[in-house]
């Protein structure tokens, strides 16, 4: 299903050095690797967002690496959903706009009941009218989870999702990645959270 | 979700950010259009100058020039009075159409009031043709009839006592940008009347025949150097001189040219700081925006979009901007549009609605020029940079 070849990515001294990395559908696999290998460099290239300086990204049987940037960005809103590992809520929106943002600029419809939903499973429901900047680290990144949950794509790639998260919180992105991966859902995640790599089919090593 | 909706959360959420951005714009309208509006309402008071008399000479008392221009540009009440027997003489000359007497005469007499000198223009409705250019009734006038400049608060068919005469206003004048916009006009052969009059002898001598000043057209086609040259030439021995009226509005439009070069500077001043002021907060939120604008990509929102969404933002702060300005500078202009006219002690007259709008237009071309050296700059950072590095995100 998504399929990366002979990919490298050189930013100053470090980079990534070729790598072939293959994801079946269905699958969640996990990427591990010492800080500054390059996952995250993997990940943004896997998901549109970064070109490899050589390689192809396949996905779905197409090279993406060659896209133009508007079949890229219809790529992420509709067919890969990717939760960054920067902070990437919208300042300026509720945590329920943020939300529902991804749905309105892939012109889906703005499901509300299923995105509070999603959200009490995240355990924000309570913050669905706060603002980014009244959330704690935790409830940051479950907002940022249940943007692309909502969004519903076949695969999701998520960039250390459990980072200074606290157990509690953790383990609820945990349980929700598997439930997704369960349904069906493909899921790529780069992470140091033993606990998250267990529950992936497979870890591959980066770096 | 939609544009507006998300450009006015966006503002009312960065409230310092969109106050500053907002008031860039207010102050760039209100030193353009203000600096602007002033300045085209002195030049279209300079240019109604000629409009005003209508005539290409002017021949009047050589000892009294500086009075008569105070007169006839800045509308200061005076009498100046000479015998009108150069007149026959005057129309007689190679190349002068039109010869038309007018007499100023001040009175500080009035029924209705008692706060000054008011200007009294005698003028003669069988060979006008200055005030006739204002109204149609003035040939028909009456020698108990008065028109009333545009800046008093005299109606049509109200009544004024006038050297111990009653008169009724027949008519109200256009505006002229200048003094005469506050005289009053009545019959030369009323006038005549009053000079002549015993009861007035303390102030006009019981003479006949008194003109201030003789308004010269010349035929078309003629050269106006020559045919004041002949006109100077029969009036030499005579204490009258004529002047072309050019000559005699040179000075004011010298001063009026210098006034508009210095409003230019002003708002050019003003452009230049507004434009830097509103880069240098562009760049400051560039980082800011870059972050925003990935986030938005990494979401799936194409960059035609985001560029809509932060164009839309500084396009509606710039909008409020520019309207606010321009109704600043007109409730503050117009309302003091008097005021300033006695004020600036020169012609000045409001622009057409048409030259208002055309400086609008120049306006707002301005600050959306402003506005695109502006933008454009976060708009290239976000075109060119791949949507990961706008993120910064890590290796």
């Amino acid at each position: 299903m998504i399929e990366g070849i002979k990919i490298t990515k050189i930013f100053g001294s470090g980079g990534l050095n070729p790598l072939d990395i293959s994801v079946k559908k269905g699958e969640m696999v996990g990427l591990c690797g010492a800080s500054g290998c390059g996952k995250s460099t993997l990940l943004n290239i896997l998901t549109g967002m970064l070109r490899p300086d050589s390689g192809k990204v396949i996905v779905n049987g197409s090279d993406i690496s060659g896209l133009s940037e508007k079949k890229r960005t219809y790529l992420r809103g509709n067919v890969i959903g990717y939760v960054m590992q920067k902070n990437s809520l919208l300042p300026e929106l509720t945590i329920m706009q943020n939300i529902l943002f991804p749905s309105y600029t892939a012109k889906k419809s703005a499901d509300e009941k299923k995105a509070q939903e999603i959200a009490e499973r995240l355990a924000i429901g309570g913050q669905l009218l706060s603002y980014p900047s009244q959330l704690s680290g935790g409830e940051y990144r479950r907002a940022m989870l249940a943007r692309i949950l909502l969004l519903n794509t076949p695969i999701i790639a998520v960039d250390e999702p459990t980072s200074n998260l606290d157990p509690e919180s953790a383990e609820i992105v945990r349980s929700m990645l598997k439930e997704a991966n369960r349904n069906g859902v493909t899921v790529i995640t780069a992470s140091h959270d033993p606990l998250l790599l267990e529950c992936t089919d497979r870890v591959v090593k980066v770096g | 979700m939609r544009t507006d909706k998300y450009v006015l959360q966006v503002i009312s959420r960065s409230r310092f950010r969109s106050t500053v951005i907002f008031l860039l714009f207010f102050v760039t309208t209100v030193c353009l259009f203000g600096t602007g509006l002033f300045t085209e309402n002195l030049k279209n008071g300079s240019q109604k100058l000629y409009g005003r008399t209508y005539a290409d000479m002017i021949a009047v008392p050589e000892g009294y020039l500086d009075t008569t221009k105070d007169l006839l540009f800045k509308g200061k009440a005076c009498s100046i009075m000479f015998k009108d027997d150069i007149l026959s003489e005057v129309s007689g000359i190679e190349g002068v159409e039109r010869v038309t007497p007018q007499l100023y005469l001040e009175t500080l007499e009035m029924s209705c009031c008692d706060d000054g000198g008011i200007q009294i223009v005698a003028f003669d409705p069988s060979t006008d043709f200055a005030v006739s250019q204002w109204t149609d009734i003035s040939r028909d006038l009456k020698g108990c009839q008065a028109l009333a400049g545009s800046g008093g608060s005299l109606e049509k068919g109200d009544k004024i006592t006038l050297f111990n005469r009653e008169f009724t206003i027949a008519d109200v004048l256009e505006e002229t940008g200048m003094g005469y916009d506050n005289s009053i006009f009545i019959p030369y052969s009323t006038a005549d009347e009053i000079t002549s009059s015993e009861e007035y002898s303390f102030m006009f001598g019981e003479k006949t025949g008194l003109v201030s000043m003789l308004l010269v057209k010349k035929s078309p086609d003629t050269n106006i150097n020559e045919v004041s040259r002949k006109v100077n030439e029969v009036l030499k021995g005579s204490e009258a001189k004529v002047y072309p009226i050019d000559e005699l509005a040179s000075d004011l439009r010298g001063h009026i040219e210098l006034m508009a070069d210095m409003m230019g500077i002003v708002s050019a001043f003003s452009v230049i700081t507004a434009s830097v002021a509103l880069f240098a907060m562009v760049t400051l939120t560039f980082h800011q925006r870059r972050r925003i604008a990935g986030s938005m990509i990494s979401a799936g929102c194409p960059r035609g979009k985001v560029l809509r969404y932060f164009l839309s933002e500084y396009l509606f702060l710039f909008a409020v901007g520019a309207v606010a300005g321009i109704v600043l500078v007109c409730v503050f202009l117009l309302p003091l549009h008097g005021e300033l006219k006695e004020l600036l002690d020169m012609p000045y007259k409001l622009v057409s609605f048409g030259g208002a709008v055309s400086l609008v237009a120049r306006t707002v071309s301005v600050d959306t020029a402003m506005l695109a050296v502006g933008v454009s700059f976060t708009f290239f950072g976000i075109l060119k940079t791949e949507p990961a590095m706008l993120m910064e995100e890590q290796v």
